[in-house]
């Protein structure tokens, strides 16, 4: 027998495969953090149970069932090391209720794999509140909703069945489906009235789990050669800024992230406690100031990324001596931050700090001896700034490659990249001009972050991506305090093996010509993906991030200022009433669907009439508007009659299909 | 005006309804009440979770989904509810029934919306119920499992007819209690077989041995049937007892008496003799049945029977 046959089968109950469709469209988010044997695992158990349902297989009895349970604990414990936690409890969560499948026998069960499903969305949530993700678990809402009125409806789904059936309509599983997508969509006016005006709290209730947010890519705040360049291919966003002045130009674009100044021969960290030492604004802005609102997904960071420099202090922000602005608390969610900046500026000098930090090479006497004797060339010690353009200049002249998969390097790191394989990322640039500049005496450190972001043309939000993250240098002057030096940015563009990074880091460079001769198709593509960016911007800015700061500036938008927590309810309270009585209106008017079909056919021919100069009064009858448009319309005496008799007929005689179809093709004609 | 809202307001009527009603009832709002079920307690409780994990982690789409699942089991109220409203229901189709067996009585409802209504259950508080769907603007019925203990003209019992449908978080349901009775006969006793000679009447008249007159032909065995009247010969062929049958003019007819009952107690009686009447009919006799304060002619058929088992029922229930 063919699969098709056995759906067909009256033994097959579509109830439970609807319910299997829905549990795996809840599971499909989940397999991007589940271990991959679980992902198996369950999948697995779904398709067993799916063969089972179709009559392929028997199902495990209790003792196997038991047994698996126990596989299932202990693999999990064996992934996480745990069985409580964000990971591990989900987890565990979505293990059990793929056991649970083998246990349907009352409604009951039914309903607790229902609750736990839905359950795993809310949990699915917590990692990925992405657009494909929210209606991936639409879909899968309208699975399961459709698999509980099977099961409702349907009692020989299940094995315990307590009531007798008695001539049960054989109902098509499409009219589940219906009746579940209507519910559904009944319910969506009144699920965004609450998420609108239901009072927003601000931050955890409790303590959260330790791993609660975890796994997030981004910037670290350690830099060691690859570290960036492994985020070169990653087009996740990082941030988004909408600019409430002009927007500065490509160049002045850098974002400020982590600072570091210890280099150990491979890592360049700094040292926790120098990370929160504190400083106050003292710097000479030049030039205009830019404001500007940045939108930053959570990464578990203390980290803003603010332009350099910025000038004020959001709430609950702190500035860290190295100028970098710092959260409270770690981002976790997304969160929206109103800053200004100068991109032009003056740090102070000053004389009672040492530099020593800034001056200090790996202890290893054995490394950087090519570069020692490089120095030796390009330094000229009366004037540091000659040094500087010395170095940019080698790097300019010397054949060097900016490169997405530079070669490894070893024991040697920046004597090897700079002499040997004279390949590499910003990375290897800022960390090699650093040390040379501290081999020639001037203080030098690593800032990282991103680098310039792309505007959308749709809505104007420029959007910085993970693959805009940079490293780039700070040299101290003793007439300018700290100036950034972008070493990258010294390579030839023609050295760039990547386009796209060609254009990102020279795009305040003259262009060369070859770079910008892009196809139909490519900037077909672009255009899709501004759209989908202003989409999923949308989407971050109004739905996932909205929180009480929205409300309320939504309230005050619409002419509400102040809006109290007991107003929220009140105003709650009055439009759910509302919606509750028009629903009520909805579901128990009786109006049949047959007579509506009829009277929106008949208004169509009544819209024609007009038309032509004939309308019917609301007193009037069919008949005595027929007799009229006859004498009007003697042309189309014969159709006019004809279709009149039919609505007759058809309201106030007998309902029958052919006569509607001849109805609604002598309006269609007409 | 304040009697009235009182009446209203009557918390009897929602364990009891309202009382002996004429059928049919239309079962509007006043009538149909509707609670959660446990699987609609469990799920709030689901959701008043999800609300605290979406405040707790300032989950948007928590935030939302949350709201969803609550709007839609707002929803599921009113759709519930809707399968029974407006329900027309009775009156009943009393067939009679012996006492002390499983039965049935049949409802009738007449759903007058342009919606069918599906999973409709019918259950009298001591028995499983039924389930069935009704199709829109359809007069149909719904079967409902009883048990009569007592014989003689009961009232019909008080029944719900509930619906859980489409989510089975809601439980709506309706008290119907009509203004009918139902005719239960007694119990026919198990054990007894028909008396094989009457004592007579007021002439004292003996019964003469069961049709002992003319071969009419042969019929199946029947319990009680006299062993010379069993056919051996196809008994050896066919492996089946068959009876001859005689018919008589006179003699056959079987006197069922009150006072020929070999059990003590009115009950205990009644039974005997409704099983007699019973295996009399079956057995195709003429037969009457001679009670302490009635006596029926005897005669065959089915209204001959109906009448003396409704007399049986009857007996001594004023």
């Amino acid at each position: 027998m063919t699969l098709l046959n056995k759906l067909q089968n009256h033994n097959v109950q579509p109830a439970a495969l609807i319910l299997l469709v829905g549990l795996l469209l809840v599971l499909l988010p989940h397999f991007s953090h589940l271990p991959i044997w679980l992902s198996f695992v369950t999948t697995a158990l779904i398709l067993w149970r799916a063969c089972y349902e179709l009559q392929l297989c028997k199902i495990p009895n209790k003792l196997v069932l038991f047994l698996l349970t126990i596989m299932l604990l202990t693999g999990i414990v064996f992934s996480y090391h745990t069985l409580i936690g964000r990971n591990a409890g989900s987890a565990m969560l979505l293990g059990l209720l793929c056991l649970k499948l083998f246990e349907i026998k009352s409604f009951r069960d039914v309903s607790i794999i229902i609750n736990l499903s839905l359950f795993s969305i809310v949990i699915n949530f917590l990692f990925n509140q992405s657009i494909p993700v929210a209606f991936t678990m639409l879909l899968a809402l309208i699975f399961l909703f459709t698999a509980l009125i099977s099961f409702q409806h349907d009692y020989k789904a299940l094995t315990k069945t307590t009531p007798i059936p008695l001539n049960l309509i054989r109902v098509n599983e499409k009219q589940h489906f219906r009746l579940a997508f209507k519910m559904l969509s009944q319910a969506v006016p009144f699920a965004i009235v609450l998420f609108i005006l239901f009072p927003r709290v601000n931050g955890p209730l409790w303590g959260l789990p330790e791993d609660a947010f975890s796994a997030k890519t981004g910037l670290s705040d350690k830099m060691s050669p690859g570290r960036i360049s492994q985020l070169s291919n990653n087009t996740a966003v990082a941030f988004r800024v909408k600019f409430n002045s002009a927007i500065p130009l490509p160049g002045k674009l850098y974002w400020r992230g982590p600072v570091m100044w210890d280099f150990d021969g491979y890592n360049w960290t700094a040292p926790s406690n120098e990370r929160l030492a504190l400083s106050n604004f003292e710097f000479t802005g030049l030039g205009q100031k830019t404001d500007y609102t940045v939108t930053l997904q959570p990464h578990n960071n203390f980290w803003i990324f603010a332009l350099d420099l910025p000038s004020t202090l959001p709430e609950r922000t702190r500035l860290s001596a190295n100028m970098q602005l710092l959260s409270l608390s770690p981002i976790q969610k997304l969160k929206r931050y109103n800053l200004s900046s100068y991109t032009r500026y003056i740090l102070p000098t000053y004389t009672h700090i040492s530099n020593d930090r800034y001056l200090k090479l790996p202890s290893s006497t054995s490394t950087l001896s090519k570069s020692r004797l490089l120095m030796n060339d390009l330094t000229d010690s009366k004037n540091p700034k000659n040094t500087i353009r010395n170095v940019l200049k080698y790097f300019s002249t010397q054949d060097f490659y900016y490169s997405r998969q530079p070669p490894l390097l070893y024991n040697d790191p920046i004597d090897e990249f700079l002499f040997e394989t004279k390949r590499g990322y910003c990375e290897h640039y800022a960390s090699s001009f650093t040390i040379l500049m501290r081999i020639a005496g001037i203080p030098a450190r690593i800032v990282t972050g991103y680098q310039g972001g792309e505007i959308n043309p749709l809505d104007n939000y420029m959007t910085v991506r993970q693959s805009d993250a940079h490293a780039w240098s700070e040299v101290y002057l003793e007439d300018r305090g700290w100036v950034r030096v972008d070493p990258t940015a010294a390579i030839p563009p023609g050295n760039i093996e990547n386009t796209d990074d060609a254009l990102r880091l020279n795009s305040n460079l003259k262009k060369p010509s070859h770079l910008f001769k892009s196809s139909w198709l490519s900037k077909q593509m672009k255009q899709m993906r501004f759209a989908w960016d202003a989409v999923n911007n949308r989407w971050n800015q109004w739905i996932l991030g909205y929180d009480n700061k929205r409300q309320k500036s939504l309230f005050a938008a619409i002419g509400i200022p102040e809006i109290t927590w007991q107003g929220l309810s009140q105003l709650l309270f009055s439009i759910l009433g509302v919606l509750t009585v028009l629903l009520a209106f909805i579901v128990f008017s009786n109006q049949s669907k047959q007579k509506n079909i009829i009277q929106k056919t008949y208004f169509k021919f009544l819209k024609k009439m007009k038309k032509r100069g004939l309308s019917k009064s609301l007193s009037e009858g069919a008949d005595d508007f027929c007799c009229r448009a006859i004498i009007q319309l003697p042309e189309q005496q014969l159709a006019i009659k004809h279709i009149t008799l039919l609505y007759q007929q058809l309201r106030y005689k007998q309902y029958d299909e052919e006569r509607l179809t001849l109805f609604k093709k002598n309006i269609k004609e007409f | 005006m304040f009697a009235a809202f009182k009446a209203k307001l009557n918390l009897q009527r929602f364990f009891i309804g309202d009382g002996k009603q004429q059928a049919p009832y239309l079962l509007t709002q006043r009538r149909v009440y509707i609670l959660p079920t446990k699987q609609g307690l469990a799920f709030a409780l689901l959701l008043f979770v999800m609300l605290l994990g979406s405040i707790n982690y300032s989950n948007s789409l928590g935030y939302f989904l949350t709201f969803l699942l609550a709007s839609l089991s707002v929803v599921t109220i009113f759709h519930t509810y809707n399968n029974l409203l407006k329900l027309s229901i009775g009156p009943a189709i009393c067939k009679p029934v012996f006492a002390d067996q499983n039965t049935n009585f049949i409802v009738q409802v007449n759903n007058l919306n342009h919606h069918a209504r599906f999973s409709i259950k019918a259950f009298t508080p001591q028995h499983q119920s039924t389930i069935a769907d009704l199709n829109e603007n359809n007069l149909s019925t719904l079967s409902i499992k009883h048990t009569f203990e007592k014989r003689g003209l009961i009232p019909l019992p008080r029944f719900y007819i509930e619906s859980r449908f489409p989510f089975g978080l809601f439980r709506a349901w309706a008290i119907a209690e009509f203004d009918q009775t139902q005719l239960v006969y007694p119990k026919p006793s198990v054990h007894t077989t028909l008396p094989l000679k009457s004592a007579g009447l007021s002439e004292g008249k003996k019964q003469q041995e069961l049709g002992a007159d003319d071969f009419k032909g042969l019929r199946s065995y029947a319990e009680g049937d006299p062993l010379q009247h069993i056919h051996w010969k196809s008994f050896a062929r066919h492996h089946t007892l068959q009876t001859k049958e005689f018919s008589s003019t006179s003699s056959d007819e079987l006197w069922l008496n009150w006072l020929e009952t070999t059990t003590s107690g009115t009950e205990q009686k009644l039974s005997q003799l409704t099983r007699w009447v019973l295996l009399a009919d079956e057995a195709n006799l003429s037969y009457g049945l001679c009670l302490p304060d009635l006596v029926i002619q005897p005669n065959t058929g089915k209204h001959h029977l109906e009448n003396c088992l409704k007399q049986l029922a009857i007996y001594g229930v004023n």
